[in-house]
């Protein structure tokens, strides 16, 4: 049984359809990636996981969580889902210790706070974790806030971590020590891991299966490799053609394969399908018709063309 | 030998701060041909921007020289500067903060126009639409109307409105969504070569740098550690620093990814008000010796146009032999 089950899971801000009807489930010990760009409606779906949308959002379909269905979209998740956020520095609280951050949820006896939080951080690799209980953000570079982060989703023992683009703001340098944290934790404790990302290389590193968003819709779920060895769905291919290729073998190009035109409003969306203006295969029916995902070999893909 | 458009050398910079100055640039020598595209890449907080910014006088140099087209633009009064403005020009990071919320995108891209008392302005700008792929009749839409492709196609229209011999681009696709980034690269690149300018290319992204640029430059705290050609960087990288940049980058495919030696250069980019004796990187570096604490590395030449500044280097030997980017055993 999936530890995460979506079914028809819609998100309207006013005229604003931000997720239209989106069905997918997470396995117990699977890192899904959920990608797209800027209005796809992956941070949405990550924000109705856990529990932090907006009053202003109008919320249809059900999630189910280890079999219980959610019904609060704006309420803590008890047990079980905790997040890290793209902003560390946000994220933490600037005028409080970082201990007293990372065990705040957990209510424990003040005489128990400092070695609990010593402990989680030590458990995402920062060093001198004793000293650093008593540290502020400010004192922190941006990679150690992001442990920080995560030493706090961690301290909620949680079995779904969903981590929003939990290296954007970071350099690369730094990305490769975290991705490879989230690697290792997810090991370690047996976590599910919710990765919602733009970048497809952050994708290849650490996704067992992706799910692929185009302006609120889902246009592909794939095992990883399927994803990258043959995508099917005209945008998912169109995102991996328009990368600059790189490595010692890659050819130099002159130009880079692009993907036409811009991402569609959604006040409200586009009738048919929502990739339909940007792509080369469009017809009259694609303009028409919303295609519904079916099956090709392990993939699911949203394309009348596929 | 002629000289080059752009040449620095010996540039220092530090801004004060609480905990004592800031070395932001700590003596860089740098030449860029004209019509050539140099990379200027490393770790935030390494001194590229503050680089960019010296190099357009926004800021001043607390040591050294720039000279542009021949002249040092260092000592010049911001009036003996004026002629020398429109060739150097910039693309900002950020679109949205770039441009002026009030101002149509017809009246951005001619404001330089208009500073700079040319003629013809009506004309230029639908040129330079064209020339970015922008609709004529986008000139009248305030930035708020427009994507963050259209807006950074502005911000390159602008720049490129008083006809400069150098352009630099401070991550002008990093705020960009995937699907958009590579037409705006393209632009970029087609502007270029067109119009013969010089680029240099800020970017944190080295699979763009590899298509963009002919020339990279690595920068570690202040300093520039590594300059190769393109032919030679990315097969060749000699600095241990520039290594570990490339072993960082994500894989592009899962079997890729499954087939690279995992390597993660430990640790944060060391602090700028007190950079560490000898080789600023030997706190991260797997190779490091006990000279490197301490004494500070040479320029190493490891062909004409390929140097490095690291002990573990011999000159003219090429490629060297400290192993894959992976740390030593």
């Amino acid at each position: 049984m999936s530890l995460l089950q979506i079914d028809q899971l819609s998100v309207r801000f006013g005229a604003t359809m931000a997720l239209d009807s989106l069905s997918l489930a997470i396995a117990a010990g699977e890192t899904l990636a959920l990608v797209g760009e800027s209005g796809s409606g992956k941070s949405t779906a990550a924000l109705a996981i856990a529990g932090l949308l907006s009053h202003q959002a109008t919320v249809t379909g059900t999630i189910r969580f280890d079999g219980q269905a959610l019904t609060d979209w704006r309420g803590v998740r008890q047990g079980g889902i905790a997040m890290v956020f793209q902003d560390a520095m946000s994220a933490l609280n600037p005028v409080h210790r970082i201990g007293a951050q990372v065990v705040e949820a957990l209510r424990l006896p003040r005489a128990e706070q400092r070695v609990a939080a010593a402990r989680f951080l030590d458990q995402v690799g920062l060093p001198q974790p004793e000293r650093l209980v008593d540290a502020y953000p400010h004192e922190l570079s941006g990679g150690m806030r992001q442990r920080v982060g995560i030493a706090i989703a961690v301290a909620q023992n949680p079995r779904l971590l969903i981590a929003d683009e939990p290296t954007t703001a970071l350099d690369v340098t730094i990305q490769a020590q975290i991705l490879a944290l989230l690697r290792d934790l997810k090991a370690r404790l047996g976590l599910s891991l919710l990765l919602v990302t733009h970048d497809l290389g952050v994708v290849a590193e650490t996704a067992d299966r992706v799910a692929v968003l185009y302006a609120g819709c889902l246009m592909e779920l794939a095992p990883a490799a399927a994803l990258f060895t043959s995508p099917h769905h005209p945008y998912t291919q169109g995102l991996l053609e328009a990368r600059p290729p790189f490595g010692t073998q890659a050819p130099m190009l002159a130009e880079l394969v692009e993907i036409p035109g811009q991402l569609p409003r959604l006040d409200p969306p586009p009738a048919g399908c929502r990739f339909a203006a940007r792509c080369d295969r469009a017809d009259q029916r694609c303009r028409a018709e919303q295609p519904v995902l079916r099956p090709i070999a392990d993939t699911l893909v949203a394309c009348h063309h596929a | 030998m002629p000289e080059p458009l752009l040449r620095l050398q010996g540039v220092k910079k530090s801004y004060p701060s609480p905990a004592g100055p800031v070395q932001a640039v700590r003596g860089v020598d740098l030449t860029l041909e004209a019509g050539e595209r140099l990379a200027l890449v490393g770790e935030s907080g390494c001194g590229k921007s503050s680089l960019a910014r010296l190099i357009l006088r926004l800021a001043d140099v607390d040591a050294g020289e720039i000279w542009f087209e021949g002249v040092n633009i260092i000592q010049m009064s911001d009036r003996a500067l004026r002629p020398f403005r429109p060739r150097l020009q910039m693309v900002f990071q950020d679109p949205v903060a770039a441009l002026n919320p009030r101002r149509t995108v017809f009246q951005a891209i001619e404001d330089p126009l208009r500073v700079h008392q040319r003629p013809d302005r009506a004309a230029t700008v639908a040129r330079l639409l064209a020339e970015v792929g922008l609709e004529a009749g986008l000139g009248q839409r305030y930035p708020h109307e427009l994507s963050g492709g259209q807006k950074q196609r502005v911000g390159l229209a602008r720049a490129l409105a008083l006809d400069p011999a150098l352009l630099i681009a401070d991550e002008p696709v990093s705020a960009l969504d995937v699907s958009v980034r590579a037409q705006v690269i393209n632009l970029l690149g087609a502007a270029c070569r067109n119009r013969g300018l010089s680029l240099l290319f800020i970017g944190h992204d080295l699979a763009v740098v590899r298509h963009l640029a002919d020339r990279i430059a690595v920068m570690h705290l202040g300093e520039i550690v590594e300059l190769a050609p393109r032919a030679r960087f990315w097969t060749g990288a000699a600095h241990p620093y520039a290594q570990a940049l490339l072993a960082a980058v994500p894989a592009t495919t899962p079997a890729e990814a499954a087939a690279k030696t995992p390597f993660v250069l430990q640790g944060d980019l060391p602090s700028a008000v007190a950079p560490p004796a000898g080789c600023s990187f030997h706190t991260r570096c797997p190779h490091a010796e006990p000279r490197c604490r301490t004494i500070p590395p040479p320029i190493v030449q490891l062909a004409a146009d390929h140097w490095a500044r690291c002990h573990l280097l011999t000159p003219g030997a090429g490629t060297p032999s400290l192993g894959s980017g992976g740390p030593a055993p």
